[in-house]
């Protein structure tokens, strides 16, 4: 894959790469900060993918990590003075659907499954291998994430 | 059934920053990576020090004096180390611009393991009180006494001007690391700083000299390679030759150990420096030094910082370490229950 080959396969993916970043960070510039350590980290190891069939798979799975070390990096701090954090102004609602909020309430375990298999389309085996869990976790956590929209989202239409 | 309308749009700003990223990237593929552009995360508004004037008790000094890292390390451990930590005489590593002047007080660098401590001293030449940079705590949860990062405060710019302490090597390769304020020494125009530092957050640290910078956030210079940029230093100090440090690599090099350092690689677990639940030394007195124990909220470690050496996962973990010991006074490593014994 030269570099032509992989910007086409990259901003192909993008609006997956998107909704995936922003389902676990919910803020826009930490999607774009991880994404962006995402396809540098994906350019690196282009080596080391072996099944360019997987791209879309492998380059998922690398953003999900970049997410994760974002979010442990900014658990562990917290400001100094807690009166002065509370004037911290909260971000504006985004325009989304009730839905997305509802997806949003989910814990991370079972909203990522959900967005990966219903919104991207990917198959429960691929999203165990996106995910490092067994395919049987996967479809749990499936039914537990559409078990708990449903109780939520009450009266809306949900398949 | 779930849509893409379900969720927010992607902004235009989102496609700009990949489409910037992907125009970047190298002609061909490289092991070492560019550093991104990166947005500073704010990690809040306040400082452990009252910004306005007043000063702090240097009660401990009289005890500090004649000792080095004396705000990340015990002062038997400090004493453990001082054959391999540089401290350099006064005035010798040293940088300063009009505002502030930044002097390396300690310095102590392992190869084998791959980490480092730093002690310096920023001084503001001005008098003005202006502190370039902010301070955050670990929240509550991780304050405890046995969580040694839980009891420091981590400077971090947050501001445009403010300064981020790092440490560079080669063409630009980036250590990881945290730098902490002595709040206990420092005052309103001299603030002594301690940093814990790892390289090959970058490209892969195969030796060579490093290079305490602060970068001032806001200004921005190219990279060496042209293709992308960094937050310009403001004030820069090579640091020196370090001697080799002894250390402990069991045969089949998954585990490197050293009095200051520890390095795994594990390709058996996804991500080692999270999958890593225990970390024990076990002294051929018997005695054993816990380094990590999540389940008892433990944690003997300054910094950690998992890479990744092959496909996608993290299957390396660095830990620069809180507490050292003699070297030949540990029989064996012990990783989740399992004993690596290390050599006689």
């Amino acid at each position: 894959m030269d570099k032509t080959e992989f910007t086409d396969a990259v901003l192909d993916a993008e609006p997956t790469l998107y909704r995936v970043a922003k389902c676990m960070l919910g803020n826009d510039a930490d999607c774009a900060d991880a994404t962006q350590q995402a396809i540098l980290h994906a350019w690196e190891r282009l080596d080391t993918l072996r099944r360019p069939q997987y791209f879309k798979t492998w380059l998922v799975r690398i953003l999900i990590n970049e997410c994760t070390t974002l979010l442990r990096q900014q658990t562990r701090q917290a400001p100094y003075e807690p009166a002065l954090a509370e004037a911290i102004p909260a971000p504006c609602p985004a325009d989304h659907s009730e839905l997305y909020d509802a997806l949003m309430a989910l814990d991370e375990t079972l909203r990522l499954p959900i967005v990966l298999h219903y919104l991207e389309g990917f198959k429960t085996r691929e999203v165990a291998q996106i995910l490092n869990i067994p395919e049987g976790t996967v479809k749990t956590r499936l039914r537990a994430a559409r078990a708990q929209l449903r109780k939520d989202l009450e009266g809306a239409c949900f398949a | 059934m779930m849509y893409p309308n379900d969720f927010p749009q992607m902004p235009d700003t989102f496609d700009r920053r990949v489409r910037k990223t992907l125009e970047t990237l190298p002609e061909r593929p490289q092991k070492t990576r560019c550093v991104p552009l990166r947005r500073i995360v704010s990690i809040g508004l306040a400082a452990a020090l009252c910004i306005g004037g007043t000063a702090f008790a240097a009660s401990d000094l009289p005890e500090a004096i004649g000792r080095t890292f004396t705000l990340l390390l015990h002062g038997e451990d400090a004493q453990l180390l001082q054959d391999y930590t540089i401290t350099p005489a006064p005035g010798t590593l040293v940088d300063e611009n009009d505002r502030y002047r930044l002097s390396v007080e300690s310095v102590l660098f392992d190869e084998s393991a791959g980490v480092g401590i730093i002690s310096l001293h920023l001084q503001n030449k001005t008098g003005n009180g202006v502190i370039p940079f902010e301070t955050g705590k670990p929240i509550a949860e991780y304050q405890t006494e046995d969580i040694a990062w839980g009891q420091l405060a981590e400077c971090n710019p947050v501001q445009e001007g403010q300064y981020a302490f790092q440490v560079v090597y080669g063409n630009l390769g980036f250590c990881g690391g945290r730098f902490y304020l002595d709040t206990t020494r420092s005052t309103e125009n001299d603030y002594y700083i301690e940093g814990a530092l790892i390289p090959g957050i970058s490209q892969g640290y195969t030796g060579g000299a490093l290079r305490l910078e602060a970068a001032e956030l806001g200004r921005s210079v190219p990279m060496p390679d042209g293709l992308s940029y960094r937050s310009a230093p403001a004030l820069a100090v090579d640091l020196p030759d370090f001697e080799p440090m002894p250390y402990y690599q069991t045969a089949d090099g998954r585990v490197t150990l050293s009095q200051i350092g520890l390095h795994i690689v594990d390709s058996e677990l996804y991500c080692v420096v999270d999958d890593l639940k225990t970390i024990t030394l076990r002294m051929k007195d018997g005695t054993e030094q816990v380094i990590i124990d999540r389940e008892n909220d433990i944690d003997q470690t300054l910094y950690a910082l998992g890479n990744s050496q092959g496909d996608v996962g993290y299957d390396t973990a660095t830990y620069v370490l809180a507490r050292s010991f003699e070297l030949t006074d540990v029989q064996a490593i012990v990783l989740n229950g399992t004993e690596y014994p290390l050599p006689e």
